[in-house]
């Protein structure tokens, strides 16, 4: 008992903050996406089943859960616009709320939005229009807001495994296939794998810094490590890093990827090629900026961020080849997206590297690092949505328009839509003036400013590479003759429609329009 | 006699490497989740072996790692559940629980 600390002995040695109104306004966005989709998972049950066949069964469903995702949206909004006051934290330290999270939950919560918009029609089509559909992906929306948000190590993992969970259940969601099936247990062996590494990892350097608090964690490697236990910190810093790999989909850790979205419904692939990849990247940015760029007194700080970037270079490289050459061989649309998403999850940690560099060697007043990753993801968002609800915009019966032979003849049939998608696929391959193109430039920019010429030489060379796919998408739907296939029904699809004209607009507008964007990536980078 | 705080972390990372090694190379479901299982356990062994480290570290508030325990545990049953339901769904569709005849998804 004597070596027992005098806190544990004493009566009433933690003073126990109650949760303030202050905490409960920060995170309302949260608050707002949880209760709406408690409301709609209640409403499912006293909703009548079916009057006929072709028309919405349960429009209030949509309506709710679409109207939740924007007043949450519309919150965070209001707190982009508000004047900067630095990094605030609630809960006792456990969020932290700044610019670039509220930047990356507005993201999170605009794929929400536009999937529960695209997923109208399909579930409609399938008859599949159940409460669980929107409340899961709002659900995992709100828990991925916290994710961006979270300040502690144990709030980071408890809310990656809220939000993981949820996306394993949406990709099983249409549980009658047997390709569904086998995708979702796919995703959920290797998350939980993943998570696993992640959670050693972070409990290891939860040993070696002794805090789950990042703002302690840096002041600990501000103070030169004396008290770090560094082979103890690298294990943790290399375990984390395979977790996070896994979910953002680099190279060896991608397994999973394919498979997932190739069986998920079309508009939940969407759904977490945006969302999971956005919140992911937060975090492994902050991760990266805080172990790999803080100054420290000893070597401590030296040694992690050349091992980080030797780590994260690694695996930019292999992930630009891999997921790019791999793209080229695929006979489906759908599994050509996931092999392009990996290629994108390269090119993201490219700009991840050039922001350590930068935040190490000293950032200009009121700038900030990671900019070029939140200029590339926001195109990169838009573009994704709007090529799955394509895909599923375009399905038939059951089916989603997965093939590319599917889409021979379409620049006749449906010229509009097939424009669409025509400005997508550039804007993918990254051809100016298209948004796809300035984010790229920006990235590959800053990464021979910083030195790293290798990096954007293979990110230049693989994404001439993938021309080559996106553009056998175009060739398909102008250059070849469409005999085979049947005009799409003629069911009401205003909802996918809508989907489509805003993201592809909003995709056009930031290829005008990139100074603009650029400003905002600017003012909204990570301090 | 009281065991060291690297003993017990080498016998938790040891414990990991025997569920990493059973979800990579065992073929049957249930035997895929109970290595998952193992995984987070070990885990919590070695929180537990921070948890008694840090009892002598006076700045701070010792309960820390006990909470996390918590926590972990918390969140290992929620996974268990999500996981039984899919091999759930999957064993309905499938009628196996042979992890290399579940292989429709390829490319």
């Amino acid at each position: 008992m004597q070596n027992l600390p005098a806190i544990l002995l004493e009566s009433s040695p933690v003073s126990l903050n109650p949760v303030t109104s202050t905490d409960l306004l920060a995170i309302l966005p949260v608050l707002i996406l949880l209760g709406t989709g408690a409301v709609v998972l209640v409403m499912d049950l006293f909703q009548s089943v079916p009057a006929g066949e072709g028309e919405t069964r349960k429009p209030v469903l949509h309506f709710l859960s679409i109207l939740g995702a924007v007043i949450a949206g519309a919150q965070i909004c209001g707190a982009l616009a508000a004047p900067d006051t630095g990094a605030t934290s609630f809960f006792r330290d456990a969020l932290r709320i700044d610019k670039f999270s509220l930047a990356m939950s507005l993201l999170i919560v605009l794929g929400a939005a536009f999937s529960l918009l695209g997923a109208a029609d399909t579930l409609r089509r399938r008859g599949l229009e159940h409460g669980e559909f929107h409340a899961l992906i709002l659900f995992s929306a709100a828990s991925m807001i916290l994710f961006t948000q979270s300040a502690s190590l144990i709030m980071a993992f408890l809310s990656l495994e809220t939000l993981s969970m949820s996306v394993y259940v949406l990709t099983a969601y249409t549980r009658e296939e047997k390709r569904s099936n086998e995708g979702a247990l796919k995703y959920f062996i290797l998350g939980s794998l993943s998570t696993g590494f992640l959670l050693l990892g972070l409990v290891f350097i939860y040993g070696a810094t002794r805090s789950t608090n990042l703002v302690e964690i840096e002041a600990a490697l501000r103070g030169g490590g004396a008290n770090l236990d560094s082979p103890l910190l690298l294990c943790g810093l290399a375990l984390t890093l395979i977790g996070l790999s896994f979910k953002i989909g680099a190279f060896p850790f991608h397994s999973w990827l394919p498979d997932a979205y190739e069986g998920a419904l079309s508009i939940v692939t969407g759904f977490m090629a945006v969302t999971v990849k956005v919140a992911s990247f937060a975090v492994l940015l902050r991760l990266a900026l805080l172990f790999g760029s803080t100054p420290s007194a000893g070597t401590i700080g030296a040694e992690l961020h050349a091992s980080l970037t030797a780590a994260l270079s690694t695996l930019a490289v292999l992930t630009m080849v891999f997921g790019n050459v791999v793209a080229l061989v695929q006979r489906s649309l759908k599994r050509m997206l996931a092999y392009s998403a990996i290629a994108h999850t390269g090119y993201l940690l490219v700009g991840v590297i050039t922001a350590m560099e930068a935040k190490r060697s000293g950032l200009a007043a009121g700038t900030g690092a990671g900019q070029a990753v939140l200029f590339y993801l926001f195109p990169y968002a838009l573009m994704t949505l709007g090529a799955f609800t394509c895909m599923s915009y375009l399905g038939r019966g059951t089916e989603d328009c997965e093939s590319l032979e599917s889409y021979r003849g379409l620049g006749r049939q449906q010229p509009v839509l097939a424009l669409g998608i025509l400005l997508l696929m550039i804007s993918f391959a990254g051809i100016p003036p298209t948004a796809g193109f300035w984010g790229k430039l920006l990235i590959f920019r800053q990464a021979i400013d910083t030195g790293h010429w290798g990096l954007a030489l293979t990110g230049i060379v693989t994404s001439v590479v993938s021309v080559y796919y996106y553009l056998s998408v175009v060739v398909n739907m102008y250059m070849q003759p469409g005999g085979e296939n049947e005009p799409l029904s003629t069911e009401p699809r205003t909802c996918g429609k809508l989907a489509i004209l805003l993201t592809v607009g909003a995709v056009a507008i930031v290829g005008l329009l990139p100074d603009t964007f650029f400003r905002l990536s600017m003012a909204y980078s990570l301090r | 006699m009281t065991l060291s705080l690297s003993f017990c972390l080498h016998l938790s990372a040891a414990i990991f490497s025997i569920g990493v090694y059973g979800v990579l190379t065992r073929s049957n479901l249930i035997v895929i989740l109970m290595s998952l299982e193992i995984m987070l356990n070990a885990v919590n062994l070695s929180l537990v072996a921070f948890g008694r480290a840090f009892l002598t570290d006076l700045t701070r508030d010792p309960s820390g790692p006990q909470v996390f325990v918590i926590m972990v545990l918390a969140v290992a049953a929620a996974e268990a559940a999500v996981g039984l339901s899919i091999l759930l769904a999957v064993y309905r569709k499938w009628r196996t629980t042979n992890a290399g005849e579940i292989d429709l998804l390829k490319g």
